[in-house]
C-alpha cells in the first residue's frame, strides 16, 4: 500500500505576464496479488473507512472468475524499513514568490526583442512524500524533490513556428532543490535563444540527403529515451524480446548505457521503487549489445532474474510499470571538437522539437529546433527545420565516436508525467536521412 | 439530499463574499478489466477528485488544485489560491454568470453498478471464441462514472453526472501477424455490443495476416472511422484550440478563411445526444452547437472565458479541464457523405485501407505538419479490391492538405470518446497521402 502527498508550485512569465499556480493532492493506492492476478485500487486520502474500502476495491478487482491462465509470479524480495530523501540544498518551496517572479521577469525581459512573437519563462517545483508498506515487511518513507525550469521563445514564419529553448522545450528537471535552477541560469541564456530565433528566420531550410550527425543535449536525450530506454522496459510493446539479453545488438560497440536510479540529483532518482526494491544502477547496453532489462518483480520473474527496481508511476492513481530512471550514456574519448573534426559535411543537432517513435518502437521521426551545418569540421551556420528518421538499431550502428566526460550534460525530461534523467555526452552518427521534408 | 444538493451545498458554503472566485469539483471513478492473451488479467479501480479554485484578489488571479472533498479541504484550497494570487496573472477573473443549462440524464445505473464479475461474464464469450478461432485479444472493458460541479461568486451553481462503458480491443491473428481493432462505447453498459465489436476486429485480424512491405510514395488512403477519430483528436487540439489560435500556433490564421476542402463540415455540439453530450464546460458555460468548419471555411474557434475576453468575443463553452492547455472542442461531429465503405474501396485503383492512425505527433502546429503510423490492420487496395496485408506505414503529411484532398466521405458515422466528450466521424477517402514506407526495419 502506498500513501502519497504531492505538492506543486508553478511560476511562469508569458510574454511579460506573470502567473502562478499551486497544487496539493493526497492519495492512497493498494495493489494486491491473489491467485496470480493483480488488483489495483486508488483513491484520495481519507480515514480508516476509506482505507478499508480501498483494500476491498483492490481485492474485488482481483478476485473474480475465471482465474488467469498464466498466473503472475514474483521474483525474490528483501524487505527493508528505511527512509530516503532527494538531495536538496535550497528548498524551492521556501524561495519567496518575489524572488521567483523577479528572476523570471529578468529572463522574460532578455527575450523581449524585436521579431519575437512569444516567449515563456517557467519554473516548476514538486515535492512527493510517500509511505510504502507491503505484506512482506517493507516499510519505506521517501521524500522526492524535483526542480525544473526553462525558457523558450518563438517567431511565427509563413508556414512554421521558429522556436528556441533553453535547456529544452518544457524545461529540464532535476531531483534536487533550487540549486539546480541557479545552475540553469535562465536569465543568462534567455537573450541568446531569442537572438537565435531571429537568426533562424534568415536561415535556409535543412538540405535533404543522407548525412552525418553530431547529436547532443536534449536531442540526444530524447533519442536515447525513445530508442534505447523504452526498449529496455520489459513489457512495453516493442521492448527487446524476452530472453534476448546478451545477444541482441542495439548498435555500435562504442555504445554503453546504464540506467542509474542512484545518480545523485537525477530527475529519475529515488531510494526505492514502487515495489520497495532498492534503487540500482543497471547496465542495459554494453559494447552495443543489450544485456539487461528494466523490470519489476513480475517482469523479472518471467525471465528468471531479480527485479532491477524500475517500477514507477506518474501518480498514485495508476499502477506502476517498468519505467526508465536515469539514462547514462557512458562517455568515450575526445570532445565535441574532435567529433566535428571527423565530419566533412554534416549537421549538429542539440535541442529537440519533436520526437515520434513508431508503435512497437520500430522506426522514428525526429525534429530538432535548429541544425548547425558542419563543413570540414567547422560550424558554418544554421538551418531550419531539420527532420531526420531512422530505425533504432540501424541508427545506433552508425555511431562511430562518443565524446568524453568534459562535455557531459545532465538533463531531465518529463516522460508522460514521469521525470526521467538523461546524462549525455555528444556523439557522432554516420549516414542518417535528414531534410526539411522526408 | 441528492448528490447534486450535497456537492453544490459544499461549494456554496465555501464561496467567499469578499472577492471574485470560482470553485469546481471533478470526481471520477474508473473500473477497468484488462484482457491479455485471452485471459482475464488485472483489474483496476481508481477514484480521482480534483478541486480547482480560482480567485481574484487585489487585481490578480490565484489558482490552486487540491483533492480533499470536504468543506475544510475546499476552504484550505481557497486559502492557498488566495496566497498564490499575490503573484498571479492580472485580472479580471472572468466568471460565468448564472444561466440556465440543460438538465441531462447522462448517468446509467447499469454502468455504475457493473462489477468485475459482471465484466468477466461479458468477456467470457468472446474469449471462448477467440480460443476457438486461434486469435488473441488484448484490451480493456471499462466502466467510468463521474460528477462535475461548479459554483462562483457570479451566482453560478451547476452540476452534472455521467457514466461511460467502453470496450477497446486489439485482436491478433495467429503468431500476431494480423491485427484488428474494435471499439464501442455507450453511456449505458447494457447497450454495448461486445460480440459484434469483437467479430469485426477478429475479421480484420484475419484479413491483415502475413503483411508485406510497400515502398514510399503518394497513395490514396481510405481512413476507417477509428483512424478519422485519431486524426480529429489532434486536429481539435491544434487547429481549433483558441489559445493556439491566439499564439499563432494554429493553421487557422484568420477566422472566416477557407482552409479545408469545400466538402468538409465539422461542428462541435455538446448537447447532441448522438455524441457524448454534457450540458456545460469546465467554467460552467452552457454548451451549444459551434460550427468549426462550414464547407471548408472556419467561422469559429473554441474559446473559454479568458480567450474570449482577449479576442473581445463571446465565449463558446469550451474551457478544458485544469492542466490542459487552452480551450478545445470536445464534442466533434464530421458531416457524413453518401459513400459506402465498399464503394470507396471499389472505386480505388491503388490505395490503402487504414484502420487506425497511431503515435500522431505534430511536427509543426502552425503549418499542420504531422507524422504518425498506421496501425491495427493496414490493407492494400488494387483495382477496387483488398489484395494483401501491409506492415504498418510511417507517414509525414500536412493536416490541412489531408482535409483538402478528401474525395469521398462515408455515409455512416461511428462514436469514440471518453466520459466527458467524444467524436462522431465517418470514413474518409483521401488522395495524395505521403507514405514514407513500411514502419519496419532492423529493430
Amino acid at each position: 500500500m502506498r500513501a502519497i502527498e504531492n505538492t506543486e508550485k508553478v511560476a511562469q512569465t508569458e510574454s511579460g505576464v506573470s502567473s502562478s499556480r499551486t497544487a496539493n493532492t493526497r492519495g492512497l493506492s493498494a495493489r494486491v496479488l491473489i491467485a496470480g492476478r493483480w488488483g489495483f485500487a486508488s483513491c484520495p486520502v481519507g480515514g480508516k473507512a476509506t482505507v478499508k474500502k480501498l483494500v476491498a476495491s483492490a481485492l474485488g478487482a482481483a478476485e473474480f472468475s475465471p482465474m488467469p491462465a498464466l498466473p503472475v509470479r514474483l521474483s525474490g524480495f528483501i524487505p527493508v524499513r528505511d527512509k530516503w530523501e532527494s538531495p536538496c540544498k535550497i528548498d524551492p518551496f521556501t524561495i519567496s514568490e518575489s524572488e521567483l517572479v523577479g528572476m523570471l521577469g529578468q529572463a522574460d525581459a532578455a527575450m523581449a526583442i524585436a521579431g519575437i512573437d512569444g516567449r515563456v519563462a517557467q519554473l516548476i517545483f514538486r515535492r512527493e512524500h510517500s509511505l510504502y508498506f507491503n505484506s512482506e515487511g517493507a516499510g519505506l518513507t521517501q521524500t522526492l524533490t524535483l526542480s525544473g525550469g526553462g525558457v523558450w521563445a518563438w517567431a511565427l514564419a509563413d508556414n512554421e513556428i521558429l522556436q528556441r529553448s533553453w535547456p529544452c522545450p518544457g524545461g529540464s528537471f532535476s531531483g534536487q532543490g533550487y540549486e539546480y535552477i541557479q545552475e540553469l541560469d535562465l536569465p543568462g541564456n534567455a537573450g541568446r535563444i531569442a537572438r537565435e530565433v531571429i537568426d533562424l528566420k534568415k536561415a535556409p531550410l535543412c538540405p535533404d540527403g543522407i548525412t552525418d550527425l553530431v547529436i547532443s543535449g536534449s536531442m540526444l536525450a530524447a533519442q536515447l529515451n525513445y530508442t534505447c530506454g523504452y526498449r529496455a522496459q520489459l513489457g512495453t510493446p516493442g521492448s527487446v524480446p524476452p530472453q534476448r539479453a546478451g545477444n541482441y545488438r542495439m548498435g555500435s560497440s562504442l555504445l554503453n548505457i546504464t540506467a542509474d536510479a542512484t545518480w545523485p540529483g537525477g530527475a529519475g532518482s529515488f531510494g526505492y521503487d514502487w515495489e520497495g526494491t532498492k534503487a540500482q544502477s543497471v547496465d542495459i547496453v554494453k559494447e552495443g549489445k543489450f544485456i539487461e532489462y528494466l523490470t519489476g518483480r513480475e517482469q523479472a520473474a518471467s525471465i528468471g532474474h531479480d527485479s532491477t527496481g524500475a517500477m514507477r508511476s506518474s501518480s498514485w492513481l495508476k499502477p506502476p510499470v517498468p519505467w526508465i530512471t536515469n539514462l547514462v550514456l557512458q562517455p568515450g574519448s575526445g570532445n565535441l571538437a574532435s567529433l566535428l573534426a571527423g565530419i566533412d559535411r554534416g549537421i549538429l543537432l542539440d535541442t529537440y522539437s519533436r520526437f515520434a517513435p513508431g508503435p512497437n518502437l520500430q522506426g522514428f521521426v525526429a525534429r530538432a529546433e535548429v541544425g548547425w551545418l558542419i563543413k570540414q569540421g567547422q560550424i558554418q551556420g544554421m538551418v531550419r527545420n531539420p527532420v531526420y528518421k531512422g530505425y533504432p538499431t540501424a541508427f545506433w550502428s552508425g555511431c562511430d565516436a562518443i565524446a568524453g566526460q568534459e562535455d557531459r550534460q545532465v538533463l531531465g525530461l518529463m516522460d508522460a508525467g514521469v521525470a526521467v534523467g538523461h546524462i549525455v555526452v555528444p556523439l557522432r552518427i554516420r549516414g542518417v536521412k535528414v531534410g526539411a521534408s522526408l | 439530499m441528492t448528490k447534486k444538493d450535497k456537492l453544490l451545498g459544499m461549494l456554496q458554503k465555501v464561496i467567499p463574499e469578499d472577492v471574485n472566485a470560482e470553485i469546481s469539483v471533478l470526481s471520477q471513478c474508473s473500473q477497468n478489466t484488462l484482457v491479455l492473451g485471452n485471459s482475464l488479467a488485472d483489474g483496476f479501480h481508481g477514484r480521482e477528485i480534483i478541486v480547482h479554485v480560482r480567485v481574484e484578489q487585489s487585481g490578480r488571479i490565484g489558482e490552486h488544485i487540491g483533492n480533499r472533498l470536504t468543506v475544510q479541504g475546499i476552504r484550505d484550497a481557497l486559502a492557498k489560491a488566495r496566497q498564490s494570487a499575490a503573484f498571479g496573472c492580472p485580472g479580471p477573473l472572468v466568471l460565468t454568470g448564472s444561466t440556465g443549462y440543460r438538465d441531462m440524464e447522462l448517468a446509467f445505473p447499469a454502468t455504475i453498478e457493473q462489477s468485475f464479475t459482471d465484466r468477466a461474464r461479458l468477456l467470457e464469450p468472446i474469449i471462448d471464441i477467440a480460443n476457438t478461432i486461434n486469435v488473441s485479444i488484448k484490451g480493456t472493458l471499462d466502466a467510468l462514472s463521474g460528477e462535475f460541479a461548479i459554483a462562483n461568486t457570479a451566482g453560478l451553481a451547476a452540476y452534472t453526472s455521467a457514466t461511460l462503458a467502453r470496450l477497446r480491443i486489439s485482436v491478433f491473428g495467429a503468431e500476431g501477424l494480423g491485427q484488428g481493432y474494435g471499439y464501442v462505447c455507450n453511456r449505458n453498459a447494457q447497450a454495448l455490443d461486445i460480440m459484434g465489436t469483437f467479430l469485426g476486429a477478429a475479421a480484420k485480424s484475419q484479413a491483415s495476416a502475413n503483411p508485406r512491405p510497400v515502398s514510399g510514395g503518394e497513395y490514396t488512403l481510405i481512413l476507417e472511422p477509428a483512424a478519422v477519430a485519431d486524426l480529429m483528436e489532434i486536429t481539435a487540439q491544434t487547429v481549433f484550440n483558441g489559445k493556439a489560435f491566439l499564439d499563432g500556433r494554429s493553421p487557422v490564421l484568420k477566422i472566416g478563411r477557407r482552409i479545408f476542402g469545400e466538402n468538409i463540415t465539422i461542428w462541435d455540439d455538446g448537447l447532441d445526444p448522438k455524441g457524448l453530450a454534457v450540458p456545460f464546460d469546465y467554467q460552467g458555460v452552457p454548451k451549444q452547437r459551434l460550427n468549426l468548419v462550414t464547407r471548408g471555411v472556419v467561422p469559429n474557434i473554441a474559446l473559454d472565458n479568458e480567450t474570449a475576453a482577449t479576442l473581445n468575443m463571446a465565449g463558446t463553452g469550451h474551457a478544458s479541464m485544469p492542466g490542459r492547455v487552452g480551450p478545445s472542442p470536445a464534442h466533434i461531429f464530421l458531416e457524413p457523405g453518401n459513400a459506402m465503405l465498399d464503394d470507396m474501396i471499389a472505386s480505388t485503383r491503388r490505395g490503402i485501407l487504414v484502420s487506425r492512425l497511431r503515435n500522431l505527433v505534430m511536427l509543426d502546429s502552425r503549418s499542420g505538419l504531422l507524422t504518425g503510423v498506421t496501425g491495427n490492420g493496414t490493407l492494400l487496395i488494387e483495382n477496387g479490391k483488398l489484395t494483401s496485408a501491409l506492415h504498418n506505414l510511417r507517414f509525414v503529411q500536412n493536416l490541412v492538405q489531408i482535409f483538402n484532398r478528401v474525395e469521398m466521405i462515408g455515409d455512416e458515422t461511428k462514436l469514440f470518446g471518453g466520459l466527458w466528450g467524444g467524436t462522431r466521424v465517418p470514413a474518409l477517402k483521401v488522395h495524395g497521402f505521403s507514405i514514407l514506407g513500411s514502419n519496419i526495419g532492423q529493430g
